[in-house]
């Protein structure tokens, strides 16, 4: 493995990307507890494009375009955003270790959807329904109070703002065990079930709600790639070589925290995406996020799709949590890469 | 024109006082070398000209023109900064690393274009690094390391370049080369040197001028040859120094007792 991939290993690993996400789609759409044949599927399709005549069986059409696909498209929502949030998190601060939570949007949403599930001392009355503006809201005043701890002011710097992404994030979790003291069994099995994040929710109106969080933010994050590359000679050196390193901090950690509120507010808490992905990535075509990022896309695209499959397949008719699956699957995966790893940051 | 100037800077650290009220000017072809002893303020005072540091309003100027009130971007055209151990980053080509240097002329997105790659080449061509291009930057020599390094900020075609103990991690054989370029630079290009240097043999070999820090303050400041034979530098280094000449080129050594 060289330490900077060529051209050509570069487009090698983009059409392996590709490919793979293409197998994991199909496999998505293939794969459930009603079983429906691949025939039957390309029948579908083939119908709906108008190649074939024939009637379309509604029950069939039924799982295929309204349960399995907006569950696929949710998953590769899911995957790029967390991939993109963790190699953007992983560039600026320049720290390895850096995911999409590291300024505490996991916690926030966390205990967010806390208060949602268990009501707040006859205040707020508990309600299912607000689980995810909760979680979205408690996501976004997390990044906000970390960013107000550690990241103003002349002396902040990546390392006070991950300090005070752990502060935060400390607080809000002991908030949220308080919260759960006087919980009943049935309402913390729901609060734990909603940690571990599901894909099982999804619905064409998650995805729409969803779609444009994610296209945007990526979009910013993947816009400030060749600012991310400069970065890596540090944030000293990086302002003298002119760039704004302030102005780069608050666009991409704002983007990158909007789309992470927005995923984990409406699948719950799915981790060691946006933290392997990355790497993964990194390890196989260098250390350029003009590379990373899109690439990361595209390959935690496939990677959750993949999980997902899994995670509703192997003890079906019910469900695995599919966190769970990535770090069951991500982890082995992470520690052979790491193992033959030439590149770090 | 573009004179480096900078006018009763006084700097605080907490309650430390690092820098008292020190104005000097910098001129174009010429080298100004910071030296003293630990502890002085050198660093100091090379962060606060290059705009790192966190130098006061109207204490640091360009021409007439706070050095405050420039944009990122505006400012790393016109002052170019090589600190004492850059940082070296993994994975990257020496010639996408020199590239680096022309991100002030280059929009958000934009990768380099022909003339950055031109500029490029004709700093490499003059700093002998053009055979290193393809190299990853992690796997040079010291030696090579620093001409490339030297060289990022030269891709920035500033009139006045900044350096922090340039030659500190070098060899005596690099450390000469490394001067030697620095004074190259200076003579042919034009531009402006302000270096902290430890060596004063070296400090009087190939700057123009010193500038003598002592406790914050500008102790001594004169023509090179000069201030290596001022009698006040002993005392303010504690012991006491002896210029000797070998070959025509005059050495400082602490003389024994």
């Amino acid at each position: 493995m060289s330490t900077f991939a060529d051209r050509k290993g570069v487009r090698r690993f983009l059409v392996g990307a590709v490919f793979t996400l293409l197998i994991a789609i199909a496999l998505g759409l293939l794969v459930g507890p009603t079983g429906i044949s691949p025939m039957a599927i390309i029948r579908n399709i083939a119908i709906h494009l108008g190649l074939q005549k024939g009637r379309i069986d509604p029950l069939e059409n039924t799982i295929l375009w309204q349960i399995r696909a907006p569950r696929l498209v949710l998953g590769v929502l899911v995957g790029s955003m967390l991939s993109v949030a963790g190699a953007t998190y992983q560039g600026i601060f320049r720290n390895p270790l850096a995911d999409p939570y590291v300024l505490g949007a996991a916690s926030g949403a966390g205990l967010g959807a806390t208060v949602a599930l268990l009501g707040l001392g006859g205040v707020v009355g508990a309600n299912v329904n607000l689980i995810s503006p909760f979680a979205f809201v408690g996501a976004l005043v997390a990044v906000f109070a970390t960013w107000f701890v550690g990241g103003r002011g002349s002396r902040s710097n990546g390392a006070t703002l991950i300090l005070s992404g752990v502060s935060v994030a400390t607080l809000l979790t002991s908030a949220q065990t308080l919260l759960q003291q006087h919980a009943s069994a049935t309402s913390l099995a729901h609060v734990y079930i909603w940690l571990l994040g599901s894909l099982a929710s999804a619905s064409w109106s998650t995805v729409e709600g969803l779609t444009t969080y994610v296209l945007v933010s990526v979009a910013i994050c993947m816009l400030v790639a060749r600012q991310l590359d400069v970065m890596s000679v540090g944030e000293v050196e990086a302002r003298t070589l002119g760039l704004n390193v302030r102005r780069l901090r608050i666009i991409s950690l704002g983007a990158a925290s909007l789309g992470t509120a927005a995923v984990v507010s409406a699948v719950g808490l799915i981790g060691f995406v946006g933290l392997v992905v990355p790497h993964i990535v990194r390890m196989a075509v260098g250390t350029s996020y003009r590379r990373i990022l899109p690439l990361s896309a595209l390959v935690g695209a496939s990677f959750l799709v993949f999980a997902d499959t899994l995670a509703r397949t192997v003890l079906a008719p019910s469900e695995l949590p599919i966190g769970v699956i990535t770090a069951l699957v991500g982890a082995p995966i992470f520690v052979v890469v790491l193992r033959n790893r030439e590149v770090w940051l | 024109m573009n004179n480096l100037k900078v006018k009763d800077l006084t700097l605080r650290v907490g309650s430390k006082v690092i820098l008292k009220s020190i104005s000097l000017e910098f001129e174009p072809s010429r080298w100004v070398s910071v030296i003293g002893p630990n502890g002085a303020g050198k660093t100091s005072l090379v962060e606060a000209i290059s705009g790192v540091g966190m130098a006061p309003k109207e204490t640091v100027f360009i021409g007439e023109r706070d050095l405050t009130t420039f944009s990122e971007r505006e400012r790393a055209t016109l002052v170019s900064f090589v600190p004492q151990n850059p940082v070296i980053p993994r994975g990257l080509s020496v010639f996408d690393y020199l590239c680096l240097g022309r991100t002030a002329y280059q929009g958000a997105w934009r990768s380099a274009g022909p003339e950055d790659k031109r500029i490029t080449e004709d700093v490499a061509g003059r700093l002998g690094v053009s055979s290193l291009f393809e190299r990853e930057l992690a796997s040079l020599s010291g030696g090579e390391r620093q001409r490339v390094v030297l060289g990022r900020s030269l891709v920035q075609q500033c009139p006045i370049l900044v350096l922090d103990e340039p030659t500190a991690a070098l060899d005596i054989r690099h450390q000469l080369e490394t001067l030697r370029l620095l004074r190259q630079e200076v003579d042919q290009q034009g531009i402006c040197v302000v270096s902290t240097l430890h060596d004063l043999t070296l400090a009087g070999q190939f700057a123009d001028r010193l500038v003598v820090l002592d406790d914050g303050q500008v102790a001594i400041d004169g023509p090179a040859h000069e201030v290596i034979r001022n009698p006040k530098l002993s005392s303010i280094y504690g012991l006491r120094l002896e210029v000797v000449t070998v070959d025509g080129s005059e050495i400082v050594v602490p003389a024994p007792r």
